[in-house]
């Protein structure tokens, strides 16, 4: 009777154990899908000789919204005196 | 013009403008995100490189700004060179970089995808050292416009004007920027031996290494001085390929290569073009 009470109680703990275990890992993905829906980061593998073209088409596709907006005004300076000088650092 | 040093550069207002909340910004900005602080928020979350980290809401707003800049160059400024940079030797101030460090290889830079961000909550499925220099910088600029509501701010020479600013340009002459932003990135600046062979700050995340780009300067112009830079940095590393990227995003970009040919896009040309701004 006693050893059928430890053994119950190990086969609970056991269960117990992989319960939490399988939440945990199960938490964990849901984290990761939400946070990658949110916010998807994004990488580049190419090889190097290949990689300027490859990344500017498939840059095309995606980026537009990023850069894609004309909220910028320079011009010609003509002899005016620089205020401040850019590509100092 | 008035200004002070913070983020190892030069930062500048016109005359005038408040100065003392921009330093406030400024140091605050330094202290959570610099690699040089050993207290930094950076430093913290970076001690653990791998897994789920509790960051703080401005950590996690600026990473989002990172990540951002990496989907939209297709992983080419990404916040997860903090390891490259390191292992390129530039692992102090750069002040206190000995001439020589030594020998260095290459790292692999972890793609962006390896993070996942939400909310304060930030995911690294595989080990990320991270460096949010590519950001920080053009966002503070940015941020502090918006304090200071008019005029322009100027930091390291990359620059956010609300009103007209006359801008000298890498190899001499000049432009007019009357609203938007404008960034210069460089090679030819924090530049160090490794055995002999010239290293510097601008890692090509496809190689691992300090980037061979044809451009020692590369100045772009865009709505905001975040976007700027991110473009520059972007365009330089594509090399050949730099000034029709930003044509197909319709931004301005001048280029200056190693032997002080100047180059503009198309998007510069109509707008400034070299004769007359030269």
């Amino acid at each position: 009777m006693q050893s059928s009470r430890i053994s119950l109680a190990r086969r609970n703990a056991r269960i117990a154990r992989y319960a939490i275990g399988v939440t945990a890992a199960a938490a964990l993905a849901a984290f990761a899908a939400a946070a990658r829906a949110s916010h998807p980061g994004s990488h580049v593998r190419v090889r190097a000789g290949e990689a300027a073209s490859s990344a500017s088409s498939s840059a095309r596709s995606t980026t537009g919204t990023y850069f894609g907006d004309d909220q910028y005004s320079i011009g010609p300076s003509g002899s005016a005196t620089p205020q401040v000088q850019s590509g100092a650092s | 013009m008035n200004g002070f040093r913070a983020m190892g550069c030069e930062v500048a207002l016109p005359f005038g403008a408040p100065l003392d909340p921009v330093r406030a910004l400024f140091e605050a900005r330094d202290r959570r995100f610099s690699r040089f602080h050993a207290s930094s928020e950076l430093n913290r979350v970076n001690s653990t490189s791998l897994g789920l980290t509790l960051v703080s809401e401005e950590f996690a707003s600026m990473l989002a700004h990172g990540l951002d800049a990496a989907r939209a160059t297709d992983g080419l400024v990404t916040p997860c060179v903090g390891g490259a940079l390191l292992s390129a030797g530039y692992d102090r101030d750069f002040a206190l970089l000995p001439d020589d460090v030594g020998t260095v290889e290459p790292a692999v830079v972890p793609p962006a995808s390896s993070i996942s961000l939400l909310g304060r909550g930030l995911l690294r499925t595989e080990p990320v050292t991270l460096d949010l220099n590519g950001v920080v910088k053009g966002k503070t600029v940015d941020d502090a416009l918006a304090l200071v509501g008019s005029g322009w701010v100027c930091a390291g020479g990359d620059i956010a004007a609300a009103d007209t600013v006359v801008v000298g340009l890498p190899g001499g002459d000049s432009v007019t920027l009357h609203a938007g932003g404008l960034a210069t990135s460089s090679v030819a600046r924090r530049r160090w031996l490794a055995d002999g062979v010239p290293q510097h700050h601008l890692i090509d995340p496809r190689t691992g290494r300090p980037t061979t780009s044809p451009w020692l300067h590369f100045t772009v112009a865009a709505s905001t001085c975040l976007r700027a830079d991110v473009a520059a940095k972007a365009a330089l590393l594509l090399g050949h390929e730099g000034p029709r990227w930003l044509d197909e995003r319709g931004l301005a970009g001048r280029f200056v290569d190693h032997d002080g040919i100047v180059v503009v896009n198309a998007a510069w040309q109509g707008r400034a073009p070299l004769a007359a701004a030269a």
